[in-house]
């Protein structure tokens, strides 16, 4: 299985590196810290993310590309009633919430040096929020996609032609839509970037 | 040199989405305990002052289908001890007064254990034909309606607090207020512990109960 899996990662690799000019990919690890209303469903910073960026630079300081991630959130709560009419469930909840943005980016690369490469970045598209809820035996889950953007600060710091790292910070927020209020999160993200020139 | 670092990043990608997928649950199955309650609205409980309880907790194995036997299954003595205790201490913390089934109480309790993985919410009335007073053939629900659940956890425990004065024209007794526990008798450990928590728990989130 394990070989399976390293034989696959090189044939993305080699599929999605073909062609490439002037453009780069970043992978980034991802540590989310819910605000507003997310923070109200789950108050917990999680290390459960990662994104994926494609950047295509159309001249020297703005690139233009896209980016998916994932991340999850999750809390254990104990001691909460919920109530409906007449009904009333008490136990401990496990709560979820998985997010997947899927957005166009923008970014303005201010080149100081070749080695600390600040940015700005802005990300419009859509976030799809996975709620779920885990009580005994008592399961929900509702999948709501909502309008998003996101937009971005954080440098590369870039030792070679070639590869270089990300340090970046994130505001994901979503309009209400789906069936869910507007969701939020910081992110914060560090990566490595590979650069084709 | 370069692809190298390509592959491995896909790599970390795919492992570092793995991680992602993959949050902690429910561990212990204690931890998977809920206590479900529901009432009808129209039913004044402050106006009731008698109760009478069983001297056992009976085991539902089928509900639909009567048995041959006088009497169905109980529940075993360690588990059904605690149960009993439990109720009665919560009933009478409640402003209630025990009395024997024969001296027409204002409210009977019913307490069972699920050996299946259904609550039969309708089960037959053969099971308590040994006990009720005044006699019935039937369940019903007034002003609610109990959860539809597909799937419990074998050993659920399912409180019934019914009025033996409310027959329904079709012989059906009132059932004014019911409590489901969980998957209770489920598991190792202290189970007294977690029969008093929980049960005390289903009287806790129901303070119209309260006289």
């Amino acid at each position: 299985m394990k070989k399976y899996l390293i034989l696959f990662c090189l044939l993305v690799g080699l599929g999605l590196t073909a062609n490439a000019q002037r453009s780069l990919y970043s992978f980034n690890y991802v540590v989310t810290a819910p605000t507003g209303n997310t923070a109200d469903f789950i108050d917990v910073v999680s290390g459960r993310g990662f994104a994926f960026e494609y950047q295509k630079f159309i001249s020297d300081h703005i690139a233009i590309g896209g980016e998916v991630g994932h991340s999850t959130i999750f809390k254990r709560t104990e001691n909460e009633l919920y109530t409906r009419e007449t009904a009333t469930l008490s136990g401990i909840q496990y709560r979820y919430q998985y997010s997947y943005p899927i957005m166009a980016t923008g970014a303005y690369y201010h080149s100081f040096t070749d080695l600390i490469r600040p940015y700005v970045s802005l990300g419009i598209g859509t976030i799809a929020n996975k709620r779920t809820i885990e009580m005994g035996m008592y399961r929900s889950e509702d999948t709501h996609w909502q309008f998003g953007f996101r937009p971005e600060i954080g440098t590369l710091i870039q030792p070679s032609d070639n590869v270089a790292f990300r340090i970046g910070a994130k505001y994901y927020g979503t309009l209400e839509g789906g069936g869910l209020e507007g969701q939020s999160n910081l992110s914060f993200n560090i990566g490595l970037v590979i650069l084709n020139n | 040199m370069i692809k190298f670092v390509k592959r491995i990043s896909f790599g970390l990608l795919l492992v570092s989405g793995l991680i992602a997928c993959s949050p902690e649950g429910a561990t212990f199955v204690e931890e998977q305990d809920v206590v479900y309650t529901n009432y009808n609205p129209a039913f004044d409980f402050k106006s009731q002052s008698t109760y009478s309880l069983p001297d056992e907790v009976i085991s539902i194995s089928n509900g639909g289908i009567a048995g041959d036997s006088e009497v169905p299954e109980f529940l075993p003595p360690q588990f059904a001890n605690p149960i009993l205790a439990t109720l009665r201490s919560n009933m009478n913390a409640l402003g209630y007064r025990e009395v024997d089934e024969s001296a027409s109480p204002d409210i009977v309790l019913l307490p069972s254990a699920l050996q299946t993985t259904e609550v039969y919410y309708y089960y037959d009335w053969w099971y308590w034909n040994w006990y009720y007073p005044g006699g019935g053939g039937g369940w019903y629900y007034p002003g609610y309606y109990p959860p539809t659940v597909t799937a419990v956890r074998s050993g659920s425990v399912f409180v019934q607090m019914t009025n033996p004065k409310d027959v329904s024209g079709s012989n059906e007794v009132a059932v004014n207020w019911i409590a489901i526990v969980n998957g209770l008798l489920e598991g190792e450990g202290n189970g007294a512990d977690r029969i008093d928590r929980t049960l005390d728990q289903a009287f806790t989130q129901s303070p119209y109960l309260q006289k």
